[in-house]
């Protein structure tokens, strides 16, 4: 499955994706191209919820969803997902490196992939 | 040569030029010292070559503070004291553990690491351990590999293990052909005798369990009797100094430290086929010494999270090591090998990682399909010197009407979240090489501990700081060389002595210091 970039940067810009309450504003967001996306990176989508739903009761300050999709997209101009997923991969990695854990239930999880489970919970709320 | 002090008359009395009280590692280590020195050792001992039950109730005392077990349980009171059981699991202190950490206040040595290398390699052959050195590369070659770890934030490191050497038993025969020794078996120090103004031992008062009274006169004393019975017998002697023999300034049983453990800190759960975990989980035997590959914080990052030292290794999980949750569930539902160990949150934290994990997908995959491996980690750490952390006098009172003794240890206020830290910093090594994910287990609170049951820590048998060594006699009971301050010839051997702790065990280091001390001893008998 490819997606084209700007047709993702496009779902993300719009609507109020990046208001001032990090939480809110997915929902309002085109759900369909994030849900696809996503959705083929984390299959087990139950577990994805449980792991967004424990991160979310954190109340992340710093859970900037745009910044995550930028981040992770960097440098891609089609969305390839073996691509995405090696950068998913390398996000995890460097987060651990660089101390960029949460815990959850005493779990140690990179904030990468905490938040990106996140993104899928709020986008399937 | 050994004397059995039932044996002797009632009121005798012995000279020596050096009287050791108490021969477990230190006493006989120090007495062995001594062997063809020509000077005449008396090495006193409360009990004899086997446990007896009369004697080792002499040890009883109460726990007044942190779980602690039983004070009869936790030493022993014959020929050999605690080696007649210890494990032999050794390592030096490092460096940093010598270092004043302005973190951790009271902590520091009188002297470094180097000033005590010498002394390590001789202990080193007293404890029957292989060659003096702990770098990995010394030994990794005949070892499981260990992780790269190249994050800075932990090392590869080992633990050596004495045979565990017997001090007791190994050194027994070398004692009785010994001319110059003797050792004094049933005999127990019940009193040090000192002038009215007590600055030099005259004696130590000593009984029998029959009520045989006898008196030793030496020119130099070491009390070498173990961590709480050091601070005890000093309290004790409070004829002439109500507060106790080397007491002026109120420091004589504080700061006692222990190693607390915590057997299951954590589950880390590998992808299967990683690389070999072996290095931290099993003895490997490397060229006949028997080592434990561990992980331990670089200086860097105790430095930086301004933590005391610690260590960690793996332990494979078992089903006891999950929580009451996971494991009814497995009543409940046939589950895979991981269901068992794992709860509900867990088996889903292991599908994200599978998911997303790129590098280590196919283990997870391979781990999910057929086996997953989940361990436990085991966390133990030094204490930092806590005046309130004490050994005391409760009322009551052993055979000879002394009062017993009371250990109230007091853990730090960060001691969970040490633990919690601890385990983040291996997780995070474990996440940025791409291999594991790990879960530190709850604090234990009233309201968990049934659900967690394992997630106790114990204490280690390490009975440490009671007569803290420091140059200034208002910070330390003895001085650099383990003497009791303001006392001439009253020296201490042991880990009392330790002015803060490490996290390694600590015979190799009362051995060092012990022969440390017998070199001292020498000089000063032979400038008299
Ligand atoms: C189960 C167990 C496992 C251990 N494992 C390890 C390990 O793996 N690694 C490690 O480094 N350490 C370990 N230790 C601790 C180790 O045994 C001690 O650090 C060591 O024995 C202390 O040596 P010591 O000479 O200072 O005291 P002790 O060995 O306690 O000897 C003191 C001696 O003094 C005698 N004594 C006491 N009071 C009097 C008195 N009033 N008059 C005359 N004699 C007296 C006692 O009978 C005893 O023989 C362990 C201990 C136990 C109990």
């Amino acid at each position: 499955m490819e997606l084209d970039r700007r047709d993702l940067l496009m779902a993300l810009a719009g609507g109020t994706l990046f208001a001032a309450t990090p939480l809110a504003p997915l929902s309002a967001a085109p759900r369909r191209d994030w849900a696809i996306v996503l959705s083929d990176l984390l299959p087990s989508n139950e577990s994805a919820r449980a792991v967004g739903r424990a991160y979310l009761d954190t109340e992340p300050a710093d859970f900037d969803p745009q910044r995550l999709v930028e981040d992770l997209f960097e440098g891609q101009d089609r969305a390839e997902m073996q691509r995405l997923r090696g950068a998913v991969a390398s996000a995890v990695r460097a987060d651990f490196e660089a101390g960029r854990t949460v815990s959850l239930h005493g779990w140690f999880l990179s904030r990468t992939e905490s938040q990106l489970c996140a993104m899928v919970t709020l986008l399937e709320a | 040569m050994y004397v059995d002090a039932r044996s002797l008359s009632d009121g005798e009395r012995l000279e020596a030029d050096l009287c050791i009280v108490g021969a477990g590692a230190a006493g006989i280590t120090l007495a062995r010292e001594f062997i063809g020195s020509g000077l005449r050792v008396c090495l006193m001992e409360s009990g004899t070559f086997e446990m007896e039950d009369e004697v080792q109730a002499l040890c009883q005392g109460a726990v007044l503070g942190a779980e602690f077990f039983p004070l009869d349980q936790c030493r022993l009171r014959f020929f050999g004291g605690s080696t007649n059981h210890w494990t032999g699991f050794c390592r030096t202190l490092e460096p940093l553990d010598f270092a004043e950490r302005p973190y951790i206040p009271h902590s520091g040595w009188p002297f470094g690491a180097e000033h005590m290398r010498p002394f390590y390699e001789r202990a080193h052959k007293v404890c029957e351990l292989g060659p003096p050195t702990y770098a990995v590369e010394d030994w990794v070659d005949g070892m499981p590999a260990p992780f790269a770890l190249e994050s800075g934030r932990l090392n590869n490191a080992i633990y050596q293990y004495s045979p565990p050497t017997r001090f007791g038993q190994a050194y027994r025969d070398e004692l009785e052909k010994a001319a110059n020794v003797t050792v004094l078996l049933h005999a127990n120090a019940v009193n040090i005798e000192t002038p009215a103004e007590p600055d030099r031992v005259t004696g130590i008062a000593a009984a029998t369990l029959e009520g045989k009274r006898l008196r030793i006169v030496a020119r130099d004393y070491v009390l070498a009797t173990g961590g709480i019975e050091n601070a005890r017998i000093l309290l004790n002697a409070n004829r002439v100094q109500a507060a106790g023999l080397g007491n002026a300034h109120g420091l004589v049983g504080r700061y006692f430290g222990d190693h607390p453990i915590v057997w299951r800190s954590g589950l880390a759960v590998f992808g299967e086929g990683y690389p070999n975990l072996e290095y931290y989980c099993r003895d490997t035997r490397v060229r006949g010494h028997l080592v434990r590959g561990v992980f331990l914080p670089t200086e860097e990052t105790l430095n930086r999270e301004c933590m005391p030292n610690w260590a960690m290794t793996l332990m494979e999980a078992r089903l006891t090591d999950a929580s009451e949750g996971a494991r009814s569930l497995k009543t409940l539902v046939a589950q895979a090998e991981a269901g068992e160990l794992l709860d509900g949150f867990g088996t889903h934290v292991l599908n994200i990682v599978r998911d997303l994990d790129q590098l280590a997908e196919s283990a997870w995959h391979r781990a999910f399909d057929t086996q997953i491996r989940i361990y436990t980690t085991r966390y133990w750490c030094e204490t930092p010197p806590d005046p309130e952390s004490r050994v005391l006098l409760v009322e009551e009172q052993d055979r000879f009407g002394l009062r017993r003794a009371g250990v109230d240890w007091r853990l730090p206020g960060d001691f969970y979240a040490n633990i919690v830290k601890s385990n983040r910093i291996l997780a995070e090594e474990f996440g940025r090489l791409g291999i594991a994910r790990l879960q530190v287990f709850p604090d234990r609170t009233p309201e968990n501990k049934d659900d967690w049951p394992h997630i106790q820590f114990e204490s280690s048998y390490h009975h440490m700081g009671t007569t803290r060594m420091h140059a200034d006699p208002r910070r330390g009971v003895v001085d650099a060389d383990a003497r009791v301050h303001g006392i001439s010839n009253l020296h201490v051997a042991g880990s009392s002595v330790f002015p803060t702790y490490g996290h390694a065990n600590p015979t190799l280091t009362i051995t060092a210091l012990a022969i440390r001390l017998a070199d001292h001893l020498k000089t000063k008998q032979r400038d008299l």
